[in-house]
């Protein structure tokens, strides 16, 4: 039984390097693989949240000069003469919805200050507001996509 | 020898096959059997056999961990109580909240316990952690102590902050909201971290649901076992620290060295 153990008690035999590698080797994978797979059941694969692209109605629903705030989506839809826009009402800072204010935007959390383009003018939001794509869909609707990012003078021109 | 009769009854009791299983020792008399009735007894081996009266003095260590102890117990016992009623769905939670309040029979004094046992323990947490620090109860060899302790202020703040989740109003919303985005600003991994937070892209039903599990279930346990081991350790590095009983630390300076 012992004819493959050395001599020396410090030294570690063939068998022994084996047993350690692979034991080792299969314990830690199982660990690995355990964790992982608890990490991914937690990453839900549908999510049950308003599509980030939506119709808001039609172009005349808005008068000219309007910025209407439409708080389910976050945004406000901006119209000035045949131009719209979509701008987002998430503060860039920690999230909170911002208010419409005399000459731009409001954040009642921490008091940021953005101008009617969007642009921070005060306050510690460390970007401006998004503005958002808004096409015009077959159906003659306004469709903005809040996964398209555009810069603040690209207007939806009718 | 006439003892009065509770105390006859008792050394029948102790006396008796099932009293001597539960008791082993029954009313000490000697230091020895002090010692033994603290060894063997569960509810009592927490507490150390001999107390430096140095460190019995209230206001040497202002008794901030028992308080916390007592806090951590209320919090237990009254959360327990409100999960009775309280329902983790955001078509439900804001209004269970409310009948807690003014419907169910001593549900406000439940409620609002569990509440402010919950902001005193962030107090009192703080608090100890000053005492400590101002006492230098932190030194060797309680380094290790004070390392669990930084952790159970880690966890305190996080059964704080999931709690807050729970009743669903807007302070609620918005608090979360916020406390995610600052989770997202972590280099790299921040959305991602925030997203497996929320279970989503916004605070939403299983945010609500994640936060309430954390709240119930896990960072509790975690909290008891670090309290435990927090306990344990107390015992281990000599109860509680008090100046004087301390082993003097042998000085030695430094071997001289030759001028350069």
């Amino acid at each position: 039984m012992n004819h493959s153990t050395p001599d020396n008690k410090n030294e570690v035999s063939r068998r022994g390097f084996f047993q350690l590698t692979l034991g080792w080797l299969a314990g830690s994978f199982a660990v690995a693989a355990a964790a992982a797979g608890t990490v991914r059941f937690l990453v839900p694969n549908v999510l049950f949240e308003p599509s980030l692209r939506f119709k808001a109605g039609k172009p005349d629903d808005y008068p000219d000069g309007s910025v209407t705030f439409m708080e389910d989506e976050r945004i406000f839809l901006v119209r000035q003469g045949n131009t719209f826009r979509c701008l987002s009402a998430i503060c860039t800072h920690l999230g909170c919805t911002v208010n419409r204010a005399d000459h731009g935007y409001h954040c009642p959390c921490h008091g940021s200050v953005f101008d009617e383009q969007g642009a921070v003018k005060s306050g510690p939001a460390p970007r401006g507001l998004e503005w958002f794509q808004v096409t015009l869909s077959k159906d003659n609707r306004l469709l903005v996509d809040k996964n398209q990012r555009v810069a603040a003078d690209k207007y939806l021109v009718l | 020898m006439n003892a009065p009769l509770p105390k006859r009854i008792w050394q029948w009791f102790t006396r008796t096959r099932v009293g001597r299983s539960i008791f082993r020792i029954g009313l000490p008399e000697s230091n020895l059997e002090r010692s033994q009735v603290m060894v063997s007894s569960f509810l009592l081996h927490v507490q150390p056999v001999k107390v430096h009266r140095h460190s019995l003095r209230a206001s040497y260590s202002l008794g901030l961990g028992l308080i916390l102890l007592y806090l951590f117990l209320i919090l237990t016992g009254t959360g327990v109580l409100l999960m009775f009623y309280y329902v983790p769905s955001t078509e439900k939670a804001y209004d269970i909240m409310k009948d807690l309040q003014y419907v169910v029979s001593a549900g406000l004094v439940i409620r609002n316990m569990h509440r402010w046992a919950g902001h005193l323990m962030v107090l009192f947490v703080l608090l100890h952690m000053c005492r400590v620090f101002y006492t230098g109860a932190y030194k060797r060899p309680r380094e290790f102590n004070w390392v669990i302790g930084v952790v159970l202020l880690l966890l305190t703040l996080l059964l704080s902050y999931t709690g807050y989740l729970l009743p669903w109003d807007q302070l609620a919303f918005w608090a979360i909201t916020v406390g995610s985005n600052i989770a997202s600003a972590v280099p790299l991994v921040g959305t991602k971290v925030r997203f497996l937070m929320l279970g989503g892209h916004f605070v939403n039903a299983n945010a609500l649901l994640r936060f309430y599990v954390l709240h119930c279930m896990i960072l509790p346990l975690v909290a008891l076992l670090f309290v435990a081991i927090h306990f344990w350790r107390i015992r281990k590095d000599g109860g509680l620290y008090a100046h004087h009983s301390e082993p003097d630390v042998v000085m030695t300076t430094a071997p001289a060295r030759p001028p350069l």
